[in-house]
């Protein structure tokens, strides 16, 4: 499984609103096929941190028993 | 016409006399209320270089044309005068319930001229306004004073807005409050409240806004509409979860939650002082602003009983917060309702203890200097005894109240680079060094650095996402990344500080309209038109953002501000030392080059920032060139 955290509305989109879910880790997959297997937009991804790492490149491959978190933009408020 | 009275309410605290003044239609559609219609007022009343805190200062307090239609987040209004803190225009918005009343009084606004002689507070009731003596209002906190008006006018449901003891002090950062909860914090109005001897202004009005709509029946539609689309939308849906403190989460991973004074950007205990702490700890439940379907407001429980004064926001949770060096949220809220009892700027406070908290740790201030305290950040016990002084005037606590930046001045010694501010105003918990438009907003702003008449870069990363598709019905064509200064980028500026300008003349929150919340262009549009009968285009309503930030810029180049004053703080200019922004710099020159576009963009001299004489005839500005 994939450890998974949304920040800011991205929780939104995940199953039950939850912050932070797990997610089954498949042969290949990938930063983008992640977000796709939970249902959260790419495009309103604006951090991504594997591991304690930010990374940019979306096409990274994770596997089970990796922690990715995952953030929108942040806004004035 | 429909949509406003057109009514302004004339007070003369000097004679104490009360007038009625009626504007023309013409010059409403061009000024439709708050940030605009007070621009107006003053640029045409105000004598140049008054001190603002004589009575030669005007105060006005504008709802903006929408402000109180059954529309979620269009309950805001506009204070606004010749700021004591910044020495500039000042405008701060609030929401909650005192502009909607205002309205439904029968007024647009309140223009306030000259001081009494013994303290007063303005009741005005369905048309009709008196000054009431405040004799026994002077020295209570805003709970007290509160309950005082509503006992003594039999009316539980009068709306006050008022400042507290700060403002009788005079503290150079002193606010205003509406229902205990909703401030106009900004700029030290409660500060030119208080030179007035005018504690409050008190309404209740029994009109309703949909009396005087075009079409109240499409007006209330769109209403409805919205109201069932709120849990919709990622972003009002995150609003009404979380509130505004949802953002502490966002920041530290990126490195830029403000930490002990703008040093660092990532706080060990972050946690303590995010969503999940202040859920944990202090949220009791939420609450909302007149009508308004978002519902972002924390009501907290501080001492162990529901606070009078509602829950601390973001800036307030930044500011003594991660900012001061206390991972306490039980302590931030406590710090939260000493600044509310006494009416004093959260942000401002926060950060000008965080300034002298610096100060001391590079020992530039010593406990002589303190009045014993051990002022090191972290130092929650310290911070909150400031807080009461601030308010009171009190030892160290008078120095302080002064500002972060004068006092900067009168330490000396370098201290002068720990005053984190733009313009005299400290800066909100926004990190800039992570969203470099919010940097540009901070300098160029007419009222000093704040964080809710600039737009912040992240949502205009990415052409597809939700928010760069409404920026794009206004104009916006090239997504930008967050951490870079160009030409496109200061085209993206241009357009959305028109448009959160135009939502601070007519009324909607920050947190309503589109890109930064749910309520679409067209739907800003349609409540417009719905309300007035006319048929006004996006170009036109953009115009209004723009000729109302074009007047405040006047406002201060007639005050002696010059393009100097459009900077950063040094801090700003260099990286931080660890996190994700430790090799990210907003680098000085490129900041100029930028700057010398925005100006260009907005039709002013390249050079000076001062609008050219072709842009303000474009604007229906040319009256300003004869004005005082």
């Amino acid at each position: 499984m994939i450890h998974v955290v949304v920040g800011g509305y991205l929780a939104f989109y995940t199953p039950g609103k939850q912050r932070a879910i797990d997610a089954p880790a498949t042969p290949g997959m990938t930063i983008t096929s992640l977000l796709e297997g939970i249902g959260i937009p790419a495009h309103e991804v604006a951090l991504m941190v594997l591991n304690g790492e930010i990374i940019t490149d979306p096409s990274v491959e994770v596997a089970g028993g990796d922690e990715v978190k995952f953030y929108s933009a942040s806004d004035g408020g | 016409m429909f949509g406003s009275s057109l009514q302004v309410l004339r007070v003369n605290l000097t004679n104490h006399t009360i007038s009625t003044q009626i504007l023309s239609e013409e010059t409403y559609r061009l000024y439709p209320g708050g940030k605009a219609l007070a621009g107006y007022i003053l640029l045409n009343e105000l004598p140049t270089g008054i001190d603002p805190l004589s009575p030669d200062n005007i105060l006005v307090c504008a709802a903006g044309l929408l402000t109180g239609a059954p529309v979620s987040t269009s309950t805001r209004y506009v204070v606004s005068a010749k700021s004591p803190l910044t020495l500039g225009f000042a405008q701060s918005e609030a929401g909650g319930f005192w502009g909607p009343e205002l309205k439904m009084a029968g007024f647009e606004a309140v223009v306030i001229t000259g001081k009494s002689e013994k303290p007063v507070y303005l009741f005005i009731k369905d048309g009709e306004a008196k000054i009431l003596s405040a004799e026994h209002l002077w020295g209570k906190t805003t709970a007290d004073a509160e309950k005082l008006i509503r006992d003594e006018n039999e009316d539980d449901k009068i709306r006050v807005l008022q400042t507290g003891i700060a403002g009788e002090n005079l503290v150079r950062y002193a606010g205003l409050t509406n229902d205990l909860r909703h401030f106009n914090g900004r700029g030290g109005l409660g500060a030119v409240f208080g030179s007035k001897n005018l504690r409050a202004i008190a309404v209740r009005g029994n009109g309703r806004y949909q009396q005087n709509a075009a079409d109240a029946t499409a007006l209330m539609d769109v209403g409805k509409g919205l109201a069932r689309r709120v849990k919709d939308s990622p972003l009002s849906w995150d609003l009404q979860s979380h509130g505004t403190i949802g953002l502490v989460a966002l920041f530290q991973p990126a490195g830029m939650l403000p930490t002990r004074n703008f040093q660092e950007g990532l706080f060990d205990d972050w946690e303590k002082i995010s969503w999940k702490g202040y859920e944990e700890k202090i949220f009791t439940h939420a609450r909302s602003c007149y009508a308004c379907a978002v519902r972002c407001k924390r009501e907290v429980k501080v001492d162990g009983k529901v606070s009078e004064y509602g829950g601390p926001e973001y800036e307030t949770v930044g500011a003594f917060g991660s900012n001061c060096g206390v991972g306490d949220i039980e302590i931030v809220a406590k710090a939260n309702e000493l600044c509310n009892a006494y009416m004093l700027d959260t942000i401002s406070c926060g950060m000008t203890i965080s300034f002298a908290m610096e100060c001391y740790e590079r020992g530039l201030l010593t406990k002589a200097d303190t009045d014993g305290l051990d002022l090191r950040f972290g130092n929650a016990d310290a911070m909150l005894t400031l807080i009461e002084k601030i308010a009171k005037r009190e030892g160290f606590g008078d120095t302080l109240a002064e500002g972060s930046w004068r006092v900067a001045r009168q330490i000396g010694m370098g201290a002068e680079e720990y005053s984190i501010s733009c313009k005299r105003q400290e800066l909100p918990m926004h990190e800039a060094r992570g969203k470099f438009n919010v940097g540009i907003g901070y300098a160029i702003s007419e009222i000093g650095a704040d964080h809710l008449v600039v737009p912040h870069d992240g949502g205009f990363a990415n052409s597809e996402s939700y928010q760069f598709k409404e920026a794009a019905k206004l104009g916006m064509t090239n997504p930008q990344p967050t951490k870079v200064l160009n030409a496109e980028k200061m085209n993206h500026f241009y357009l959305m500080e028109q448009w959160i300008s135009l939502e601070n003349s007519i009324g909607f929150c920050f947190f309503g309209p589109s890109p930064r919340s749910f309520i679409q262009v067209e739907e800003v549009m349609a409540s417009i038109n719905h309300a007035t009968g006319w048929n006004m285009s996006i170009e036109e309503a953009m115009r209004i953002g723009e000729r109302a930030t074009n007047m405040a810029r006047l406002f201060n180049l007639r005050e002696g501000f010059t393009r100097e004053d459009d900077t950063l703080p040094k801090r700003i200019f260099s990286a931080l030392p660890e996190g994700p922004l430790s090799e990210t710099i907003i680098d000085y020159d490129e900041f100029q080059i930028a700057l010398s576009e925005l100006y260009r963009i907005k039709g002013w001299d390249t050079e000076t920032g001062v609008p050219t004489p072709e842009k303000l005839t474009e604007l229906g500005l040319g009256w300003t060139t004869t004005s005082k």
